[in-house]
């Protein structure tokens, strides 16, 4: 069993490194599903299964493995979205970059406090997952790359609380999950209406706005 | 002594038998294609017939271009005396030796791009340029993947791995995640899709076979030979990595290791059925990537002090 | 039981309000109902505590400061319902491209709900999906003219905040590892479970306090992480400005405050300090984008940003009663100016400063009540605003209530100016048009809002001398 968790965590620093090289659209979604549905399989690995286990794992699933492409995938359609990145930072140049973010996480996690041996790997890959996925959010053109890097820093995030979320309530993450999936329904809208605003969804050119608008007019 | 000699054996079996890995690649790839293919000793007969033939030398040549191709199997030769063949140790491996080892893989590739800029042709002279910056970069994964091996054997040796290193649950990622690394290499090295295709002669995607187009008759068969030995290297270096050294009688266990190097090169031969060759940026990638796998099992290793106690 | 009332109703308001498609009357009329509904619970909440049955109170109950921000929100919420009584015709009259009537007031119920949870949720879990929550549907408000800008803002808003509430989910997680009871479990995220006898481990409790801050002082917008906070807050319909100024960024600020009241007595001065360094910075941050301002929305949002900092260096400074009534007079002050504002874009068309002038001449109550509500916030002398700066001032000693007191000077010249600049001077040429008495025809719930204000500051400064 452990060596599966392990395997499991070795597999999610893998999903990072393909993010950060992919330059399709549509693989960095199948990046995040494939990421959603590791997470699910995560709880199921911890020794003890329960019934809390079973429906996390299962609403992680379904919401992080079915909705969330859904979603995103009809975002896309609808806004017609070119399906090459045009990354602000070069693919290899990224793949340097995580890794760098990797060799930190990981000195990170020797220096925190010693926790059960199965979970001594979680926390360096969700640092590692999280600052991969805000490096994302930075790094790439497209307001829906955006999207999909947050996806990946939260991913990252429920990573660090599985295991340790359980004791909280099922009640919470439920909640927690549910956030997530309308904050990908209201990003896809706003996608939507960036589109026909602008006629493009980069963000590095949303600078309408700003305190010094006769400065740069 | 009994080793020893089944060591020898199997060396000389290595040499006889590695032009037959391109064939069951060529057969695998038919295979999806729904071909018959060409036999799986098509290369004996190649090497058999570019043997007889005489050659034309490009006149900007000094010696070297002669030179390239007999070194350059000579080094993969020397490497291949390094390995640890069927389970059992090299009588003549010593402390380091897995550096010396990838030095001489190194050595052969100098030695033909070397001998491609020899030639004068600008077109052989880019196909070296891209070899260089491919293998500059297939250099740093090798190194990871060694580093690896360090930690976890605490020596630099080229061995088989002790059975304890799969039964810690962190050393055992490592491990498969070092032999993916090592399989990226190998088929950037080896001039497979996604990195390069051998069969193209186009001269946007070629990088290995831009640097040999010069070469004719027995010069040719030296290259071919050589290719197909460090195509054999690579794949019993996989499947060292991936195999315990577990005592199971000397039978059983070169059933084993040529099983493995025939599955290796299965692998490689579905790859490239599957895959489309890569565009050339993105082949760099790929290589950082498997810097990146090799770095992950370091990290883990070092940093969870996985090494085997 | 009233807590779950106070939940329920915007919900179904919501939900009704969505029904009625395009039936203004009946969007308006609900909208309303809705809001006296709320109040109506919360004043229950507050004057009959021992009527109130405790349901599910593993996870939502109130406290003190629970009460403050919902009396502040519901009053507020009040306030904005009947604003937008007679705003929401106008608008359709004059910018008929907006979003949907029907879909942007249930939303906005659906905000109210999620604040609610905010005041009332007694779990860090919990709390941090409401905060999370409130981002998501306060997002599609802000877009409500549906124009490039405000497209641009609302982007802006979902993924900065976004971003930073995550790190505040990360911190959350951080708390529960640091809680533990003592045989040893953890303790989990219930409030009741942080009591006297909870062993908090100090290095993850600090690590949890340094995300959590990050995470929900973004969302407060204390500087450096204020960026999103002008943009849309000046983007937003004004009276989703005066919910997203005047009660958001006190639930961001209750988020704050629950993680600072669990923290271990040995560990308050360090959560003091942030609260200190980042205040002190909000004032400074917000007084130089003040003083060189042309944008009289954005002006106001950075007095938001001024005054967010304004509280977290009172609760630096252990002076919660004042920091109380500083949030509730700046939340007043603030729906009254941002209500204004709403008026004079009504009038004007223009967020500009330097296309608005002589407003006197053609918004006689609209620029009054302007004026005035600028003096108020500033903290002249009627103000309450006046009462709790001073108070500051004295207790924060020479060197930081000298630097207060230089940037608040600045702040008061930056918005002044601004503000004499659009009252005084020749009036554009011309009659008198339609937009204008409209605008002149919403200034009446200001005006109640500002006679509130100055008679309980009057009523402050008079009886409540002692204070100073």
């Amino acid at each position: 069993m452990e060596h599966l968790i392990d395997f499991i965590l070795a597999l999610f620093l893998i999903t990072n490194l393909m993010m950060a090289a992919s330059s399709r659209l549509m693989h960095c979604i199948k990046i995040v599903v494939l990421q959603g549905i590791l997470l699910g399989l995560l709880p199921l690995f911890l020794g003890h299964i329960e019934a809390s286990h079973l429906i996390a794992a299962l609403l992680n699933i379904s919401i992080k493995g079915i909705a969330l492409p859904y979603l995103l995938v009809a975002a896309i359609k609808r806004a017609d979205v070119c399906r090459e990145l045009e990354p602000l930072v070069g693919y290899s140049t990224s793949l340097i970059i995580v890794l760098l973010f990797f060799a930190v996480s990981f000195w990170l996690g020797t220096k925190l406090p010693a926790e059960e041996p199965h979970l001594r790997l979680a926390t360096p890959t969700a640092v590692a997952t999280m600052l991969t996925g805000l490096f994302i959010v930075m790094a790439r053109r497209k307001a829906i790359t955006q999207a999909i890097g947050f996806l990946t820093f939260e991913n990252g995030i429920s990573l660090f609380g599985t295991g340790r979320m359980l004791d909280f309530g099922v009640a919470i993450e439920l909640g927690i999950l549910l956030d997530v999936l309308v904050l990908v329904f209201v990003m896809g809208i706003a996608v939507m209406r960036i589109k026909r605003e602008f006629q493009h969804i980069d963000s590095d050119k949303l600078h309408f706005l700003g305190d010094n608008q006769k400065e740069a007019e | 002594m009994n080793e020893t000699i089944y060591w020898i054996l199997w060396l000389i079996a290595s040499f006889i038998l590695c032009p037959l890995l391109p064939g069951i690649i060529n057969k695998v790839k038919a295979f999806f294609a729904g071909r018959k293919g060409p036999s799986i000793f098509q290369l004996y007969y190649d090497l058999f017939k570019l043997l007889k033939k005489g050659s034309v030398i490009s006149n900007t040549s000094g010696g070297l271009l002669k030179l390239a191709p007999c070194v350059s199997l000579a080094a993969i030769a020397v490497a291949a005396l390094l390995l640890p063949l069927g389970i059992v140790n090299s009588p003549l491996s010593f402390e380091g030796d897995i550096i010396v080892f990838f030095y001489l893989l190194g050595t052969a590739r100098l030695l033909t791009v070397w001998g491609a800029l020899d030639t004068g042709s600008s077109f052989e002279g880019m196909g070296a340029s891209r070899e260089m910056q491919f293998s500059a970069l297939a250099e740093a994964a090798i190194f990871g993947i060694i580093g690896c091996i360090a930690a976890l054997t605490r020596k630099c040796d080229l061995t088989m791995l002790p059975a304890t290193a799969f039964s810690g649950s962190i050393s055992a990622v490592a491990i498969l995640l070092c032999a993916l690394a090592f399989f990226i290499v190998l088929l950037m090295e080896n001039c497979r899709v996604p990195a390069d295709d051998p069969n193209t002669h186009l001269e946007l995607t070629m990088i290995h076979e831009a640097m040999i187009l010069d070469y004719a008759g027995p010069d040719l068969a030296l290259i071919l030979y050589g290719a197909s030995l460090k195509l054999w290297l690579f794949a019993s270096f996989f499947v060292i990595l991936l195999f315990p050294a577990i005592q199971v009688g000397l039978l059983i266990s070169s059933l084993l290791f040529i099983g493995g190097i025939i599955a290796t090169v299965v692998a490689v031969g579905i790859i490239e059925s599957c895959m489309a060759r890569y565009r050339f940026i993105k082949v760099p990638q790929m290589l950082i990537g498997a810097f990146g796998l090799s770095l992950i099992s370091l990290f883990f290793l070092i940093f969870f002090d996985g090494g085997i106690k | 039981m009233f807590e779950l009332i106070l939940l329920l109703v915007p919900v179904i308001g919501g939900i009704l309000i969505y029904l009625s498609k395009k039936n203004l009357t009946a969007i308006r009329t609900i909208l309303l109902l809705t809001a006296l509904m709320h109040n109506a619970a919360c004043v229950l909440l507050i004057l009959y505590p021992e009527w109130n049955i405790p349901v599910f109170s593993q996870y939502i109950g109130t406290d003190e400061m629970a009460l403050f921000v919902l009396g502040i929100m519901s009053f507020l919420f009040l306030c904005a319902a009947g604003q937008a009584f007679f705003w929401l015709p106008v608008e359709h009259k004059h910018d008929p491209h907006h979003m949907p009537m029907n879909v942007f007031c249930s939303v906005l119920c659906a905000f109210v709900f999620t604040m609610s949870l905010v005041a009332v949720a007694r779990n860090f879990g919990l709390l941090w999906v409401a905060v999370e929550a409130t981002t998501l549907a306060s997002a599609p408000l802000i877009n409500f003219h549906r124009s490039a800008g405000s497209t641009e803002a609302m982007w802006k808003y979902l993924l900065i905040c976004s971003v930073g509430i995550g790190l505040a989910l990360f911190g959350t997680f951080l708390l529960g590892m640091s809680a533990k009871t003592p045989e040893g479990v953890a303790a989990g995220l219930n409030f009741s479970a942080f009591g006297k006898e909870v062993m908090i481990n100090p290095d993850y409790f600090k690590a949890a306090f340094i995300f959590c801050f990050a995470g929900y002082g973004l969302k407060m917008g204390l500087a450096p992480f204020h960026t999103w906070l002008p943009d849309a807050h000046s983007e937003a319909p004004s009276m989703v400005s005066v919910m997203l100024s005047g009660t958001l960024l006190n639930c961001s600020f209750l988020g704050l405050v629950r993680v600072y009241s669990v923290a271990p007595e040995a560990l308050q001065m360090f959560c003091k300090e942030y609260f200190l360094i980042f205040g002190v910075l909000s004032l400074a941050v917000a007084a130089f984008f003040i003083i060189r301002q042309s944008d009289y929305k954005r002006m106001l949002a950075y007095s938001s940003v001024e005054h967010m900092g304004l509280l977290a260096i009172m609760w630096g400074l252990s002076m919660q009663e004042v920091t109380l009534l500083h949030m509730i007079f700046h939340s007043m002050c603030k729906m009254l100016l941002f209500l204004v504002a709403g008026n004079i874009l009504v009038a004007y068309g223009t967020r500009k400063v330097e296309l608005v002038h002589g407003m006197f001449g053609r918004l006689k109550k609209n620029s009054t009540l302007w004026v005035i509500g600028i003096i108020l916030i500033c903290g002249m002398p009627p103000s309450p605003l006046f009462l709790t700066e001073f108070v500051l001032i004295q207790k924060a000693g020479f060197i930081l209530g000298g630097v207060i007191l230089l940037f608040l000077f600045m702040v008061f010249c930056g918005m002044t100016c601004n503000a004499l600049r659009m009252t005084m001077g020749e009036d554009i040429p011309g009659p008198v048009r339609e937009q204008d008495t409209d605008a002149e025809r919403l200034a009446l719930i200001p005006f109640f809002v500002i006679v509130l204000i100055i008679v309980s500051g009057v009523t402050m400064i008079l009886k409540n001398g002692y204070l100073i």
